[in-house]
């Protein structure tokens, strides 16, 4: 390997190898499996439809974190039927702050912690695109799946989180523990 | 994005206010495609190809789906799975191209659509939307200079987009978009490195920096590259593409035969080209590019600077040019650009560009019995100021509408020096030349008259500057306006574009698609557009030998009317075209040489399939077929020596394509992938003396023989590091492509004709091994 463009001498190839394998332990920021937005923005919206709260009640608001592009799409779907339930309201913002949002849409990992713990206490649906945060603790992983949509429903997630889901999701989502 | 239900009033026209009555009523789905309106059954069988967001089709955001036009999308995830570590290499792969790798002073030269070009001069290429193309030469140039690794995606357009961008996208678009920060948090920063080797000393490195803090963000780009490149004895076989000639003083005088181009017994370093001396083969590379964009709000500026330094390869006859020479391109662009979003409904946006780009270099030459070494130089630079504007009126109608004013400072002819008398100009020694302006012909001496202290003389230093009785001023103006309408499952795309130049006057181009989305999974587009392209001042001023100049050149026109079908199912997205393009005024050796008519197919095909591996992702790939049937109005007679009505086939573009890529990933860390390319034989362009039909002089018709390249590239991936070992070439495949340009030597090896150009081109034939680190922090 060869890191600079005249001839290396072998102590620096050295450091620079042993640089290198130093950053084995850090994880990837990259993520090339999330969907287009339009695209996740209709899933995110048919796929609430199969739990069963949301479905039956009468508002649905979303608070979409870290997703702009998301939000702008759900917010131009606002009035949808959702189920038996309207979306009402969609919200686009970096953090929780003083929203009390049935669906949090997790745009990028951002005191995911915090989020995670809010949606436990007031059971709500997290959702999260791409496969980077699936195994995270988020309920619905939206992802794209070699060229077609992919979802990964987090049993023990939704469990904790109390919801209920219509079993025909099982057709469509695979599950992780 | 709120509905409105006005009722338009009187005053605005009839046809407006239907469309906006109309338009209210719609669903609440306003992109036609009805995504809400799936069950989930057909939501997870779309392809997310389709419904990526794009705006090179249309200058808004819009769907693949909903895009006037067939596009192929290249993915960061595609560069890495592929092993593409430079822009050329994405060429061969595509549908629609004829490429063909010189590795000489243009890397490559590709053929968009059938339509052939001395250079691959009629592609628009942008990165980010802003224009890459040579200023005096309108060439592309698509070496190993971007940073793949900083790219975000590659969009590739098909036919003329001359409604929207006004001159220049005459055949299509490639629009390189590069990573930028929309997607990062407050406070993140990324930073990737990439590092390279492989066959033939070739090393890179690249760096991808972005950051998001506050209002503020950042990204930055940059590569180095550099490489030996192949040996003659990598190549395939080609006559005129041997080291002997080099050496051989009946060719080259004793001079520069030996290296010693003074003949004083030392070879010294002012003798050196690129550090090597003549009368033996090297072909150095060296590629640079910085891009930088900074984003503050509403707010972004940039800069894109990059140099490519090539040496000629086999790109030449050997019995012609010396190949150690370094031919240059270099581009340096700055841009301020403004988003506004005026209110729920009105956008604007403004950006002014400056740029300058230069191309020159070395050229030892033997031309009949005259040696000469001489320098070469064009220096452009051109101002932009655009602004658009995007206006929702209804939730179902887009109004777009823009204004441009471009200055630019063009070279008319070559700055050369040490050449012959009266071409090209030459400060240094205009005042001894016939015409005052130019080279002076001292600089070329007799073969036979070489002898220590006659000698072939180096040329004087060129200066950058360029006089200004060799400056070309032009301005050009355009105003185009667009509207997009969406009526339940129908899109309308409308467009047209008034282009004034100062020299070649108005050109109208307009541009009209209907896309119906029969199902959610079938959709059907007609487009028609139109497009035109200037005149380069090469093609104006630029003659040399073999090559003419004429300023009398009109403007080359296209029409082309498509219809393109796009069906999705679970395992296969099929979407095709087929096209026809009437194109008038065709430019080719700095004259017009009538009409030329393009038939083609192009089927751009992917495929999903399960995995026969266990705990392994899905196999994923593209199957693409090209079927093109070029015709001219006009073919070149090579004895008599011009242009002759003759309606034939126009030559050097295969009538059948066939590209084969498949992705395989191997469990959770490691992935293969497999690119096949077969290209059918063809016939060779008429300037080339090998088609008998152009040369009567010639009894037996020489075509490009069909060929099929394997590309293979593995990859390692384990967390933030990713390793890759790509081997190009797997099979050997030994094969000669069509020359460019004039493409003039023959293939009478006994003889030198001085056509310049080879008219087969070498082709590396061995395997060519490239391995990559990639660490992302």
């Amino acid at each position: 390997m060869i890191l600079c463009f005249s001839r290396p001498k072998n102590t620096i190839l050295v450091v620079a190898l042993s640089l290198l394998l130093g950053l084995l332990a850090l994880p990837s920021k990259a993520d090339d499996t999330a969907l287009p937005a339009r695209l996740n923005a209709a899933l995110t919206l048919k796929i609430a439809s199969y739990e069963l709260h949301l479905s039956n009640q009468k508002h649905i608001s979303i608070l979409v974190l870290n997703d702009l592009e998301l939000s702008k799409y759900l917010k131009e779907r606002i009035g949808t039927k959702i189920g038996n339930s309207t979306l009402s309201y969609v919200n686009h913002d970096s953090d929780i702050n003083n929203y009390t949002p049935d669906i949090i849409f997790v745009g990028q990992q951002n005191k995911l912690n915090n989020t995670l713990s809010y949606a436990h206490k007031n059971k709500v649906l997290t959702i999260t695109k791409g496969k980077k945060l699936a195994l995270s603790g988020v309920v619905l992983t939206l992802y794209d799946d070699e060229g077609i949509p992919g979802i990964i429903l987090n049993l023990g997630a939704s469990k904790e989180n109390d919801l209920t889901w219509n079993p025909e999701i099982l057709n469509f989502a695979s599950t992780i523990k | 994005m709120k509905m409105t239900n006005k009722r338009s009033p009187q005053l605005i026209p009839a046809v407006i206010t239907a469309i906006v009555i109309a338009s209210a009523s719609q669903a609440e789905d306003n992109h036609g495609s009805n995504l809400t309106q799936m069950n989930l059954s057909d939501l997870m069988l779309q392809r997310t190809a389709v419904h990526r967001q794009s705006d090179t089709a249309s200058s808004v955001s819009e769907s693949l789906q909903n895009a006037p036009a067939a596009m192929i999308v290249i993915r960061q995830q595609d560069i890495r799975r592929r092993g593409y570590d430079s822009i050329d290499d994405i060429l061969a792969d595509l549908p629609g191209f004829d490429t063909v790798v010189t590795n000489g002073t243009e890397q490559v030269v590709s053929y968009q659509r059938g339509y052939r070009t001395p250079w691959t001069q009629r592609t628009l290429l942008l990165i980010n939307g802003k224009v890459e193309n040579n200023l005096w030469m309108h060439g592309a140039v698509l070496s190993r200079q971007y940073p793949m690794s900083h790219v975000d995606s590659i969009e590739i357009l098909y036919g003329p987009s001359g409604a929207v961008y006004g001159p220049n996208a005459f055949l299509g678009v490639i629009n390189i978009i590069t990573k930028n920060n929309d997607k990062l948090i407050d406070g993140e920063d990324i930073v990737n490195i990439q590092a390279e080797s492989g066959s033939f000393d070739s090393k890179a490195i690249e760096l991808s920096l972005r950051g998001k803090h506050s209002d503020f963000g950042y990204s930055i780009g940059a590569r180095l590259f550099n490489s030996d490149e192949a040996a003659i004895g990598d190549y395939s076989q080609w006559g005129y593409f041997k080291e002997s000639l080099l050496r051989d003083p009946a060719v080259w005088g004793a001079g520069i035969a030996s290296g010693d181009i003074n003949l004083d017994g030392v070879i010294s370093s002012n003798e050196l080209f690129n550090d090597e001396p003549t009368g033996r083969y090297s072909d150095p590379s060296e590629n640079y590019s910085l891009l930088a964009d900074f984003y503050w709000r509403d707010w972004s500026m940039g800069l894109s600077t990059w140099r490519t330094d090539e040496g000629y390869g086999p790109y030449y006859s050997l019995s012609d040019a010396q190949p150690q020479g370094i031919w240059f391109h270099t581009a340096d662009q700055f841009y301020l650009k403004n988003t506004h979003q005026l209110n729920d409904t009105l956008k604007i946006t403004s950006e002014l560009v400056y740029r300058e780009n230069a191309s020159g270099g070395d050229w030892v030459e033997s031309y009949g019995s005259s040696l000469s070494i001489s320098d070469w130089l064009s220096n452009n630079s051109a101002w932009r100021f655009e602004q658009q504007y995007d206006l929702q009126l209804t939730p179902n109608l887009l109004l777009s509408g823009g204004i441009k004013h471009e200055e630019k400072k063009l070279t008319k002819g070559y700055m050369v020096c040490n050449y012959f008398d009266d071409l090209g100009f030459c400060p240094a020694q205009a005042s001894s030349s016939t015409g005052g302006l130019s080279s002076d012909g001292s600089g070329v001496i007799a073969v036979g008259a070489i002898a220590p202290g006659n000698t072939t003389p180096l040329p004087p230093h060129l200066s950058s500057e360029i006089p200004s009785f060799n400056i070309a001023r032009t301005t050009d103006q355009g105003l185009f306006v667009q509207a997009i309408y969406d009526y339940e499952n129908w899109r309308f795309n409308g467009s047209i574009r008034a282009d004034r130049n100062s020299v070649y006057g108005t050109e109208i181009n307009p541009r009209a698609a209907v896309i119906y989305h029969s199902s959610s999974q079938t959709t059907y587009k007609f487009i028609y557009g139109e497009a035109f392209q200037e005149p380069s001042n090469k093609s104006l001023y630029g003659g040399w030998n073999g090559s003419g100049s004429n300023p009398a050149i009109e403007p080359e026109k296209v029409r082309n009317i498509e219809f393109i079908a796009m069906h999705q199912t679970e395992h296969f997205l099929h979407d095709a075209s087929v096209f026809f393009s009437h194109y008038d005024n065709v430019i080719t050796s700095s004259a017009n040489v009538g009409d030329r008519d393009i038939f083609g197919i192009e089927y751009r095909g992917q495929y999903r399939m399960n995995n026969f591996l266990s705990n392994s992702g899905d196999i994923t790939g593209n199957i693409f077929y090209t079927y093109t049937q070029a015709m001219a109005d006009q073919q070149y007679d090579n004895v008599q020596g011009k242009w002759i009505d003759d309606r034939d086939e126009q030559g050097d573009v295969a009538p059948h394509k066939v590209n084969f890529l498949m992705n395989l990933p191997i469990k959770q860390n490691w992935n293969a992938n497999l690119r096949v390319n077969w290209v059918s034989e063809r016939e060779l362009f008429s300037q080339n003396p090998l088609r008998a039909d152009s040369n009567s002089a010639r009894a037996d018709n020489r075509k490009a023989e069909a060929y099929v390249t394997v590309d293979a590239n593995l990859l390692f991936s384990h967390k933030n590091i990713e390793v890759g070992l790509k081997i190009e070439n797997l099979l050997e495949e030994d094969y000669l492509a069509p020359g460019v340009e004039g493409a003039g030597s023959g293939d009478d090896f006994s003889t030198d004709n001085d056509g310049f150009q080879n008219s087969l081109l070498p082709q590396v034939n061995e395997r060519v091994f490239s391995f990559t680190l990639r660490v992302e922090l």
